[in-house]
Protein backbone atom coordinates (compact mmCIF):
# COMPACT_ATOMS: atom_id res chain seq x y z
CA UNK A 1 0.00 0.00 0.00
CA UNK A 2 3.16 2.61 0.27
CA UNK A 3 4.49 4.42 -2.41
CA UNK A 4 1.52 3.95 -4.82
CA UNK A 5 3.23 1.45 -6.75
CA UNK A 6 1.22 -1.69 -7.87
CA UNK A 7 3.31 -4.53 -7.59
CA UNK A 8 2.95 -7.08 -10.78
CA UNK A 9 2.67 -10.41 -9.77
CA UNK A 10 5.35 -12.06 -11.91
CA UNK A 11 3.38 -14.50 -14.55
CA UNK A 12 2.81 -18.07 -13.27
CA UNK A 13 3.86 -20.94 -14.85
CA UNK A 14 0.96 -21.96 -16.44
CA UNK A 15 0.24 -18.56 -18.22
CA UNK A 16 3.94 -18.45 -19.21
CA UNK A 17 3.52 -21.69 -21.18
CA UNK A 18 0.08 -20.47 -22.59
CA UNK A 19 2.12 -17.01 -23.75
CA UNK A 20 4.38 -19.50 -25.30
CA UNK A 21 2.37 -21.81 -26.89
CA UNK A 22 -0.06 -18.59 -28.44
CA UNK A 23 3.43 -17.17 -30.04
CA UNK A 24 4.43 -20.37 -31.51
CA UNK A 25 1.26 -22.14 -32.78
CA UNK A 26 -0.89 -19.08 -32.50
CA UNK A 27 -4.98 -19.03 -34.40
CA UNK A 28 -4.10 -18.99 -37.82
CA UNK A 29 -5.85 -17.62 -40.71
CA UNK A 30 -4.96 -17.07 -44.29
CA UNK A 31 -1.43 -17.84 -43.72
CA UNK A 32 -1.15 -15.30 -41.31
CA UNK A 33 -0.48 -15.37 -37.44
CA UNK A 34 -2.84 -13.46 -34.88
CA UNK A 35 -0.59 -10.98 -34.49
CA UNK A 36 -0.13 -10.33 -38.25
CA UNK A 37 -3.40 -10.52 -38.84
CA UNK A 38 -4.06 -7.43 -36.31
CA UNK A 39 -1.20 -5.27 -37.76
CA UNK A 40 -2.72 -5.65 -40.80
CA UNK A 41 -6.23 -4.94 -39.93
CA UNK A 42 -4.62 -1.52 -37.79
CA UNK A 43 -3.21 -0.61 -41.11
CA UNK A 44 -6.15 -0.75 -43.04
CA UNK A 45 -8.29 1.08 -40.40
CA UNK A 46 -5.61 4.19 -40.31
CA UNK A 47 -5.43 3.55 -36.61
CA UNK A 48 -1.93 3.42 -34.63
CA UNK A 49 1.08 3.97 -37.03
CA UNK A 50 3.07 7.39 -36.72
CA UNK A 51 3.56 7.77 -40.35
CA UNK A 52 -0.04 7.11 -41.06
CA UNK A 53 -0.99 9.82 -38.56
CA UNK A 54 1.18 12.38 -39.86
CA UNK A 55 0.03 11.60 -43.47
CA UNK A 56 -3.59 12.14 -42.26
CA UNK A 57 -2.37 15.60 -41.15
CA UNK A 58 -0.72 16.35 -44.18
CA UNK A 59 -4.13 16.13 -45.83
CA UNK A 60 -6.32 17.45 -43.44
CA UNK A 61 -8.46 19.74 -45.29
CA UNK A 62 -8.12 19.21 -48.99
CA UNK A 63 -11.37 17.20 -48.51
CA UNK A 64 -12.91 20.47 -48.65
CA UNK A 65 -11.08 22.02 -50.91
CA UNK A 66 -11.35 19.13 -53.74
CA UNK A 67 -15.63 19.62 -52.96
CA UNK A 68 -15.45 23.36 -53.34
CA UNK A 69 -13.31 23.16 -56.42
CA UNK A 70 -15.14 19.94 -58.51
CA UNK A 71 -18.80 21.99 -57.54
CA UNK A 72 -17.45 25.21 -58.86
CA UNK A 73 -16.60 23.04 -61.93
CA UNK A 74 -19.66 21.05 -62.17
CA UNK A 75 -21.86 24.35 -61.26
CA UNK A 76 -20.56 26.41 -64.18
CA UNK A 77 -22.39 24.07 -66.78
CA UNK A 78 -25.26 23.51 -64.48
CA UNK A 79 -25.63 27.06 -64.30
CA UNK A 80 -25.24 27.70 -67.82
CA UNK A 81 -28.07 24.71 -69.01
CA UNK A 82 -30.15 26.60 -66.46
CA UNK A 83 -29.99 30.51 -67.55
CA UNK A 84 -30.03 28.53 -71.63
CA UNK A 85 -33.40 26.72 -70.66
CA UNK A 86 -34.87 29.70 -68.92
CA UNK A 87 -34.23 31.70 -71.84
CA UNK A 88 -35.95 29.02 -73.86
CA UNK A 89 -38.73 28.58 -72.12
CA UNK A 90 -39.66 32.05 -71.57
CA UNK A 91 -39.50 32.92 -75.03
CA UNK A 92 -41.92 29.50 -75.46
CA UNK A 93 -43.78 30.80 -73.17
CA UNK A 94 -44.13 34.26 -74.80
CA UNK A 95 -44.42 32.99 -78.11
CA UNK A 96 -47.89 31.04 -77.38
CA UNK A 97 -49.19 33.36 -75.66
CA UNK A 98 -48.59 35.85 -78.20
CA UNK A 99 -49.63 33.48 -81.34
CA UNK A 100 -52.70 33.26 -78.72
CA UNK A 101 -53.57 36.48 -78.14
CA UNK A 102 -52.52 37.69 -81.88
CA UNK A 103 -54.65 35.30 -83.24
CA UNK A 104 -58.03 36.77 -80.87
CA UNK A 105 -57.20 40.27 -81.76
CA UNK A 106 -57.27 39.71 -85.51
CA UNK A 107 -60.47 37.24 -85.38
CA UNK A 108 -62.44 40.88 -83.40
CA UNK A 109 -60.65 43.19 -85.65
CA UNK A 110 -62.21 46.25 -87.45
CA UNK A 111 -60.00 45.69 -90.85
CA UNK A 112 -57.13 43.90 -91.38
CA UNK A 113 -54.64 46.69 -90.63
CA UNK A 114 -56.02 47.43 -87.47
CA UNK A 115 -55.99 43.86 -86.73
CA UNK A 116 -52.63 43.07 -88.04
CA UNK A 117 -51.39 46.31 -86.19
CA UNK A 118 -52.86 45.11 -82.61
CA UNK A 119 -51.29 41.56 -83.17
CA UNK A 120 -47.57 42.84 -84.10
CA UNK A 121 -47.82 44.82 -80.68
CA UNK A 122 -49.81 42.48 -78.91
CA UNK A 123 -46.59 39.87 -79.70
CA UNK A 124 -44.00 42.50 -78.60
CA UNK A 125 -45.67 42.64 -75.32
CA UNK A 126 -45.69 39.00 -74.53
CA UNK A 127 -42.27 38.85 -75.44
CA UNK A 128 -41.16 41.99 -73.38
CA UNK A 129 -43.00 40.53 -70.35
CA UNK A 130 -40.90 37.79 -70.91
CA UNK A 131 -38.18 40.32 -70.44
CA UNK A 132 -37.15 39.51 -74.61
CA UNK A 133 -36.52 42.14 -77.35
CA UNK A 134 -38.99 41.34 -80.64
CA UNK A 135 -39.41 42.82 -83.22
CA UNK A 136 -43.50 42.19 -83.91
CA UNK A 137 -43.48 42.68 -87.30
CA UNK A 138 -40.61 40.52 -87.83
CA UNK A 139 -41.63 37.99 -85.65
CA UNK A 140 -45.70 37.59 -86.99
CA UNK A 141 -47.12 36.19 -90.10
CA UNK A 142 -50.81 36.24 -90.86
CA UNK A 143 -51.51 33.52 -93.69
CA UNK A 144 -55.05 33.95 -94.87
CA UNK A 145 -56.96 30.95 -96.90
CA UNK A 146 -58.81 33.45 -98.60
CA UNK A 147 -59.43 37.07 -99.75
CA UNK A 148 -60.72 38.80 -98.48
CA UNK A 149 -58.49 37.63 -95.42
CA UNK A 150 -61.58 38.32 -92.45
CA UNK A 151 -64.25 36.92 -94.43
CA UNK A 152 -66.74 35.32 -92.30
CA UNK A 153 -66.23 32.10 -91.33
CA UNK A 154 -62.79 32.19 -92.60
CA UNK A 155 -59.88 30.48 -90.98
CA UNK A 156 -56.61 32.68 -90.49
CA UNK A 157 -53.60 31.22 -89.35
CA UNK A 158 -50.99 33.44 -86.85
CA UNK A 159 -47.24 32.73 -86.68
CA UNK A 160 -45.14 33.32 -84.34
CA UNK A 161 -41.43 32.61 -84.46
CA UNK A 162 -38.37 34.48 -82.96
CA UNK A 163 -34.74 33.42 -82.34
CA UNK A 164 -33.02 33.30 -79.01
CA UNK A 165 -29.69 33.87 -78.74
CA UNK A 166 -27.42 31.93 -76.00
CA UNK A 167 -26.47 33.60 -73.24
CA UNK A 168 -23.20 34.99 -72.83
CA UNK A 169 -21.86 33.76 -76.01
CA UNK A 170 -19.36 36.91 -77.27
CA UNK A 171 -20.23 38.39 -81.03
CA UNK A 172 -17.47 37.08 -83.05
CA UNK A 173 -18.10 33.32 -82.12
CA UNK A 174 -22.05 33.72 -82.96
CA UNK A 175 -20.99 34.74 -85.90
CA UNK A 176 -18.86 31.91 -87.29
CA UNK A 177 -21.46 28.94 -85.82
CA UNK A 178 -25.37 29.23 -85.29
CA UNK A 179 -25.71 30.14 -81.25
CA UNK A 180 -29.73 30.68 -81.31
CA UNK A 181 -32.73 28.76 -81.01
CA UNK A 182 -35.79 28.80 -82.49
CA UNK A 183 -38.84 29.37 -81.00
CA UNK A 184 -42.50 29.18 -82.56
CA UNK A 185 -46.03 28.91 -81.91
CA UNK A 186 -48.82 28.73 -84.28
CA UNK A 187 -52.82 29.71 -83.61
CA UNK A 188 -55.46 29.39 -86.44
CA UNK A 189 -58.30 31.51 -85.30
CA UNK A 190 -61.85 31.44 -86.72
CA UNK A 191 -63.01 34.20 -88.04
CA UNK A 192 -66.77 34.83 -86.98
CA UNK A 193 -69.33 33.89 -88.55
CA UNK A 194 -72.42 36.40 -88.33
CA UNK A 195 -70.72 39.06 -89.26
CA UNK A 196 -69.43 41.36 -92.29
CA UNK A 197 -66.49 40.85 -94.43
CA UNK A 198 -64.22 43.64 -93.87
CA UNK B 1 -15.41 13.27 -55.14
CA UNK B 2 -18.07 11.11 -53.88
CA UNK B 3 -20.31 13.65 -52.20
CA UNK B 4 -18.95 16.03 -55.30
CA UNK B 5 -20.37 14.08 -57.57
CA UNK B 6 -23.88 13.04 -56.08
CA UNK B 7 -23.91 16.43 -55.76
CA UNK B 8 -24.05 17.33 -59.19
CA UNK B 9 -26.28 14.79 -60.01
CA UNK B 10 -28.84 15.61 -57.69
CA UNK B 11 -28.42 19.24 -59.26
CA UNK B 12 -28.92 18.25 -62.40
CA UNK B 13 -31.67 16.19 -61.55
CA UNK B 14 -33.86 18.83 -60.46
CA UNK B 15 -33.07 21.29 -63.06
CA UNK B 16 -34.01 18.78 -65.60
CA UNK B 17 -37.30 18.00 -63.39
CA UNK B 18 -37.89 21.49 -63.72
CA UNK B 19 -37.21 22.28 -66.85
CA UNK B 20 -39.82 19.32 -68.03
CA UNK B 21 -42.19 20.14 -65.50
CA UNK B 22 -42.26 23.52 -67.17
CA UNK B 23 -42.51 21.74 -70.37
CA UNK B 24 -45.49 20.27 -70.10
CA UNK B 25 -47.11 22.97 -69.15
CA UNK B 26 -46.26 25.35 -72.16
CA UNK B 27 -47.45 21.67 -73.86
CA UNK B 28 -50.88 22.47 -71.83
CA UNK B 29 -51.11 25.62 -72.76
CA UNK B 30 -51.10 25.38 -76.27
CA UNK B 31 -53.79 22.59 -75.72
CA UNK B 32 -55.19 24.66 -74.06
CA UNK B 33 -55.05 27.27 -77.00
CA UNK B 34 -56.29 25.37 -79.59
CA UNK B 35 -59.20 23.92 -77.39
CA UNK B 36 -59.77 28.03 -77.44
CA UNK B 37 -59.73 28.39 -81.22
CA UNK B 38 -62.30 25.41 -81.40
CA UNK B 39 -64.38 26.76 -79.12
CA UNK B 40 -64.49 30.05 -80.37
CA UNK B 41 -65.29 28.46 -83.93
CA UNK B 42 -67.72 26.57 -82.68
CA UNK B 43 -69.76 28.99 -80.77
CA UNK B 44 -71.38 29.98 -84.00
CA UNK B 45 -71.94 27.00 -85.75
CA UNK B 46 -75.88 27.27 -85.60
CA UNK B 47 -78.30 24.45 -85.54
CA UNK B 48 -80.47 25.76 -88.25
CA UNK B 49 -83.84 22.94 -87.00
CA UNK B 50 -83.63 24.88 -83.35
CA UNK B 51 -82.94 28.68 -85.09
CA UNK B 52 -85.72 27.97 -87.28
CA UNK B 53 -88.08 26.11 -83.90
CA UNK B 54 -87.29 29.93 -82.50
CA UNK B 55 -90.85 31.71 -82.14
CA UNK B 56 -90.39 34.52 -84.01
CA UNK B 57 -91.89 36.83 -81.05
CA UNK B 58 -89.50 35.78 -78.54
CA UNK B 59 -87.02 38.56 -76.92
CA UNK B 60 -84.04 36.29 -77.83
CA UNK B 61 -84.88 35.33 -81.58
CA UNK B 62 -82.74 38.14 -82.82
CA UNK B 63 -79.75 37.53 -80.77
CA UNK B 64 -79.29 34.10 -80.31
CA UNK B 65 -77.35 31.90 -81.79
CA UNK B 66 -78.87 28.13 -81.11
CA UNK B 67 -76.32 25.30 -80.74
CA UNK B 68 -76.49 21.63 -80.80
CA UNK B 69 -74.40 19.01 -79.49
CA UNK B 70 -74.16 17.43 -82.87
CA UNK B 71 -73.41 21.30 -84.62
CA UNK B 72 -70.26 21.80 -81.77
CA UNK B 73 -68.81 18.28 -82.39
CA UNK B 74 -68.75 19.06 -86.16
CA UNK B 75 -67.28 22.41 -86.00
CA UNK B 76 -64.29 21.22 -84.17
CA UNK B 77 -63.77 18.37 -86.08
CA UNK B 78 -63.82 20.67 -89.08
CA UNK B 79 -61.53 23.12 -86.81
CA UNK B 80 -58.73 20.38 -86.16
CA UNK B 81 -59.12 19.16 -90.03
CA UNK B 82 -58.56 22.49 -90.89
CA UNK B 83 -55.58 23.14 -88.68
CA UNK B 84 -52.33 23.12 -89.97
CA UNK B 85 -50.66 19.43 -89.67
CA UNK B 86 -48.05 20.92 -87.47
CA UNK B 87 -50.19 22.58 -85.13
CA UNK B 88 -52.62 19.12 -84.85
CA UNK B 89 -49.52 16.59 -84.96
CA UNK B 90 -47.92 18.30 -81.79
CA UNK B 91 -49.78 16.71 -79.81
CA UNK B 92 -49.52 12.72 -78.86
CA UNK B 93 -52.98 10.98 -78.86
CA UNK B 94 -54.87 13.94 -79.63
CA UNK B 95 -58.86 13.52 -79.25
CA UNK B 96 -62.10 15.37 -78.40
CA UNK B 97 -63.44 14.37 -75.33
CA UNK B 98 -66.32 14.47 -73.29
CA UNK B 99 -67.75 17.10 -72.48
CA UNK B 100 -68.33 18.55 -75.74
CA UNK B 101 -70.92 19.91 -76.93
CA UNK B 102 -73.38 22.67 -75.49
CA UNK B 103 -74.79 22.52 -71.98
CA UNK B 104 -77.65 25.60 -72.54
CA UNK B 105 -77.88 25.77 -75.91
CA UNK B 106 -76.04 28.59 -76.46
CA UNK B 107 -72.44 28.10 -75.07
CA UNK B 108 -70.23 25.79 -76.67
CA UNK B 109 -68.00 23.68 -74.67
CA UNK B 110 -64.79 21.74 -76.17
CA UNK B 111 -62.98 19.12 -74.10
CA UNK B 112 -59.48 17.81 -75.59
CA UNK B 113 -57.03 15.53 -74.36
CA UNK B 114 -53.44 14.61 -75.05
CA UNK B 115 -50.33 13.12 -73.97
CA UNK B 116 -47.26 15.18 -73.08
CA UNK B 117 -43.72 13.78 -72.85
CA UNK B 118 -41.53 15.37 -71.10
CA UNK B 119 -38.32 16.13 -73.24
CA UNK B 120 -35.53 16.65 -71.46
CA UNK B 121 -35.90 13.60 -68.62
CA UNK B 122 -37.58 10.64 -70.89
CA UNK B 123 -36.71 7.91 -68.62
CA UNK B 124 -38.25 9.45 -65.27
CA UNK B 125 -41.89 8.37 -66.65
CA UNK B 126 -40.61 5.33 -67.14
CA UNK B 127 -42.54 3.87 -64.44
CA UNK B 128 -46.01 6.24 -65.67
CA UNK B 129 -45.29 5.19 -69.64
CA UNK B 130 -48.02 6.44 -71.01
CA UNK B 131 -46.75 9.95 -70.62
CA UNK B 132 -49.04 12.57 -68.67
CA UNK B 133 -52.31 13.07 -69.81
CA UNK B 134 -53.27 17.03 -70.71
CA UNK B 135 -57.14 17.23 -70.56
CA UNK B 136 -58.75 20.91 -71.02
CA UNK B 137 -62.02 22.20 -71.53
CA UNK B 138 -63.12 25.93 -73.03
CA UNK B 139 -66.20 27.70 -73.21
CA UNK B 140 -67.69 30.21 -75.77
CA UNK B 141 -70.19 31.97 -76.45
CA UNK B 142 -70.89 34.02 -79.61
CA UNK B 143 -71.79 37.35 -78.73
Amino acid sequence: MSGGTTSVPPPSAAARVRAGRGRRAGWRWAGMTTPGLVAVVRARLGVGGAERRRADEAERGSAVVEFLGMSLLLLVPVVYLVLTLAQVQAAAFAAEGAAREAGRLLARAESLEAGASAARFAVELAFEDQGLDVDGAEALRISCAGEPCLAPGARVVVEVSASVDLPLVPDFVADAVPAAVPVTATHVTAVPQFREAR
Amino acid sequence: MLLTLAFGVLVLALVLVVASASAVHIERKRLLALADGAAADAADAIDLAAYYATPAGSPDAATRVPLSDASVEAAVQEYLRASPPALVAEFERLRVAEPTGTPDGTTAQVTLTATARPPLVPWALLPWSDGVALRVTSTARAG
